[in-house]
Formats: structure tokens, sequence, C-alpha cells
């Protein structure tokens, strides 16, 4: 194993779109280990980077640095903690910083049969320390839900938090979890639930059916997008799912959301709040076959990188843009980060081969 | 098909594994996928969880499956094995389509038919009575973090639920 430097270098080389930015991650090579997860937020006058490399042959290490777009000056990175596992690194990780300025960070793992998750809030002063402290996560293996009595086993076994966010100056984790109890039908659903872990459990609330949910908070409301369970159709791998909205303005009462098209089916997507309102960033097949055409193993969706835009007076959803060339793939990850991070626009992030980030506008 | 190949295989459901292109799925896959079969042919089968018993490891984050090779411990309390350095990893029990599957799990699934005989799907082992003959069969073990400790076969380490 070969431990490289540690550094981070933020460039603009364009200050128009695109903007290059160049993140020098922190980097073990480790041979044909697989790049960990990584995640962007919005910080106070800037973002923040989350990311998990190879600390070892078993062992993956959260690094997080923070990024002063308005200086263009990047902090060097700090390892917050190294966590043990044999099955690879972890699959997701988020971060969201808190109204008190500290950091709240959430990562989910497959490391058995069942997915398990870590959180913790690193405390804003830590980082003025030198070295930076490292932290303690909690370990998150189950979920109660709020209609059981204590006493019982937690129903669910498997947790995958994606997203965090705040109401009421309390942390709330939001994710997906597969299997409802030994007796119930296996089905993945998305929930809620305070930031609160008792022996290793979260108790919450299901919020629908589905998966890989997104949370955004806008006017006291919290809006969740969830990819909704794909219809078996046949024994062939089928790509992309519509998308499901719900909306709750107390994270315990989830409501139905008016939705996109079902005419568009989604693989990954982001969503945000602009000066327009509500927008989606998705990778989407914009020509879903009926299920027979479906059924053919040479069946590609007819991938584009739509944004949508919720029209809250007609309660419908207008795809804006639709961008399609040959650099989307089907595995195409999307996130994006909301106008106030970058000069005042939506931007899409998205990592290079080389593990360089490159910010551009999802419409061009 | 094949168990855990390439060190990242996300399905973890029968329907899953089916879907995906190259059938590369985890335990709970495998373990419904072999239930499955059994209840086409009227067969008893429960999907088992297994996971490590943490009365009597606390702490346990999961388990070390075979093969480890553990040396001189350089810690001491309960898990006094550093991982990588005084226990090390080798080539242990094949998988399906994997000749050397990850060293350590939180959790594991295989199957109960008929209430009794555990059968491991995942490595194509079985079957095993009672619980802990698979136990011994399958794990060398305790880790929490990066440190360890080994199994004891005179007494059942993990949990099999249901």
């Amino acid at each position: 194993m070969h431990r490289k430097t540690w550094q981070i270098d933020l460039r603009f080389l364009l200050r128009r779109f695109p903007i290059l930015i160049t993140l020098s991650l922190p980097c073990v090579a480790t041979g044909q280990q697989k790049p960990g997860p990584w995640s962007i937020a919005r910080s106070d006058g800037g973002m923040a980077a989350i990311a998990v490399q190879p600390a070892g042959s078993n062992s993956w290490s959260w690094q997080f640095a923070m990024l002063d777009v308005t200086t263009l000056v990047a902090h060097p990175s700090v390892a917050l903690c190294t966590l043990q596992s044999f099955t690879g690194p972890p699959e997701a990780i988020t971060l969201k910083r808190l109204q008190r300025g500290d950091w709240a960070i959430a990562d989910s793992y497959l490391p058995g049969g069942t997915h398990s998750s870590h959180y913790v809030v690193v405390d804003k002063d830590a980082f003025a320390a030198h070295p930076v402290p490292q932290t303690a996560p909690y370990r998150v293996d189950g979920l109660r839900l709020v209609t059981q009595t204590q006493h019982e086993q937690p129903a669910i076994r498997d947790v995958s938090i994606r997203q965090i966010i705040e109401a009421g100056g309390e942390p709330y984790l939001v994710g997906e979890s597969y299997g409802v109890g030994p007796d119930a039908p296996t089905r993945h659903v998305a929930w809620c639930a305070p930031a609160r872990i008792v022996n290793d459990t979260l108790t919450g609330v299901i919020i629908g059916d589905g998966q890989n949910p997104h949370a955004v908070q806008t006017e006291g409301h919290t809006l969740v997008v969830i990819q909704a369970p794909r219809a078996r159709v046949s024994d062939h791998p089928v790509w992309g799912g519509q998308l499901r909205l719900y909306a709750s303005d107390d994270l315990e009462q989830w409501k139905p959301f008016p939705g996109p098209p079902d005419d568009l089916e989604f693989g990954d997507f982001d969503l945000c709040v602009t000066r327009d309102g509500l927008t989606i960033v998705g990778l989407a097949d914009t020509n879903p076959p009926d299920g027979r055409t479906r059924d053919s193993a040479r069946y590609e969706p007819a991938l584009a990188l739509v944004t949508l835009v919720y029209d809250a007076g007609r309660q419908r959803w207008n795809t804006v843009a639709a961008r399609r060339d040959k650099s989307l793939s089907p595995e195409m990850e999307v996130k994006v980060i909301p106008p106030e991070a970058i000069d005042g626009r939506l931007m899409l992030i998205e990592r290079e081969p080389d593990g360089r980030f490159r910010a551009r506008s999802p419409m061009q | 098909m094949g168990y855990w190949r390439g060190g990242t295989a996300t399905p973890y459901s029968v329907e899953m594994i089916l879907r995906a292109p190259d059938g590369n799925g985890q335990c709970g896959a495998w373990a419904e996928l072999l239930s499955a079969c059994a209840h086409v042919h009227g067969l008893g089968a429960t999907k088992v969880r297994i996971d490590p018993d943490r009365v009597r490891n606390p702490g346990a984050q999961g388990f070390l499956v075979k093969k480890w090779d553990f040396g001189t411990p350089s810690g001491t309390g309960h898990y006094p094995y550093l991982l990588d350095h005084d226990v090390l990893d080798e080539t242990g029990i094949p998988g399906q389509d994997n000749d050397n599957p990850p060293g350590g799990f939180k959790d594991h699934f295989v199957v109960r038919q008929n209430g009794g005989q555990i059968y491991d799907p995942s490595y194509g082992v079985g079957p095993y009575t009672p619980d802990s003959a698979h136990e011994n069969a399958a794990i060398d073990g305790i880790y929490d973090g990066p440190w360890a400790r080994p199994q004891d076969p005179g007494v059942q380490e993990l949990t099999y639920s249901p």
C-alpha cells in the first residue's frame, strides 16, 4: 500500500460554465479498490465535502474538507474516523451543516446481508483543534416503527441513512430499508426518524414505498422524493423508476404530493430549492416502453438529464430542460448544490474518473 | 451467478439477484433463492438471520469467516487481537463462483429446512444440526472495530433467528 500526501487543490479553470473544480481528495492507493462515495453540502459562504477513502485493506476513512468557493481557498482535509468493513466502502455518505454550526454526517454500508449505517455530529469547535480529534460514530442497525410498543424487537433490521435534515433545531434522518418484519411482504420503504439512537436503533415513521429517498425543506414543509418500486415485467434487468413525492409539516404525517409525469422514469436524481421553486434534476428515461418492449434484453433507456420545476399554481412539474449527450450513462450519479453555493446558480456536481469534480449547469 | 464476487455485490433479495446482469449477490439473496426453490417443491424452508451474540460478546460488530490465522495478541480485554496485524485473513471457504469471499460480516443469512437443519447456500454447504455445528464450520472469530478474538468452539457465539 502506498500512502499519498493528503491535499486539496481547488481551482476554477473557467469563471464561466462549465467550471472545473479540482479536488485532490485524500487518497490511499490500494490497487483496484473501489473508490468510496462522496457528498457536498452548503456551508456558510461556501461548501464542504465529505469523501470516503481506503485506509487499509479492510478499513475506510471519512475525509472532510471545507471548500470556500468565494475565495477559492480549499482547506486541508481532515480524517474524522476510520471504520472497519470487509465488504468494501460504504454505498453512500451524506453531511449537513446544522443550524448551530455543527456538522452531522451519516453513511450507509452493506457489511453483510443487511444495510447498516453510522451517524455522528461533529462539534464545530472540533475543527479548531490540532489535530482534529477522531470521532466515534454511532452504529445504526435497526428501525423501530412508532406504531409498535417499546418492548417489541425492531421490525426493520436493515437501515440505510440517505439524508440528514433539521427541524426545530433537531436533526432528523431520512433513509430506506428492506423488509418489514418476518411475516410481512418484503418491500423497500423510505422512512424518517429523529436522530436519536438507542441500542443501535432509531424510532421513526414510514414515508412510503420505494428507494433512494431525497429530502428538501422549504417554507416549513419537508418534501421527500422516492424512487417508486418497479413493476415486475420480466426477469430482464430494468432501469429507472417513477418518482413519488410525499410532504409533511411535522415529519410524522406524510401525504402524497404531485409528482413528475409518469412517462418519465428516473435513475439517480437530486433536488433542491432554487429561485424558480422546487427543482428536480435527474437522469431520466424519456421514452419508457411498455412491458412487452421492455422485455427485450436489447432494451436501452432513452437517457436525458432533465430539470423539472414545480408550478405551485397548477400543481404540476414542468420540464424546463432536457440534455441529451454521449456523456450520460445509466449509472451516472446526480448531485446538485443549491444556487447559494456557487455564483447564484443551481449546479450539477460530477466526479471525473481521475477523482476531480466538475461543477456545471445541468442545463448545459 | 456468484456470491460477493469482486468484493461488492449489491443484490440482497431473490428478485434483485435474478434481475442483476451478472447475478452477483449477497447471502440474503442466496438464502431467499434457496427458500424459493424449496417452496416450489413443497418443502418447508425459512430464511434465518445470524448475528454475533452481543450478550456474550459486548460491542461485537461482526464475525470473522474462515479462515483467519490468530497469532500473538498485542492488546488486552475481550478483543485483544489487532486485525491485519495479530490476526491475518487467509484463503478460506469458497463461495458461489468466488474462491475467497470477504473475511468478515456484520450478519449472515442461511436457510433452515423444516425447522431444523441449516443450509448455507452462499457457500453451498450443509446440512448442519445443531446450529453450533454451522457456526464451528463457518467462523473463526468475533470482531469489534479493528480488534478481534478467536471463536470458542465449545460455546455458541452466534444467534440464529428464527
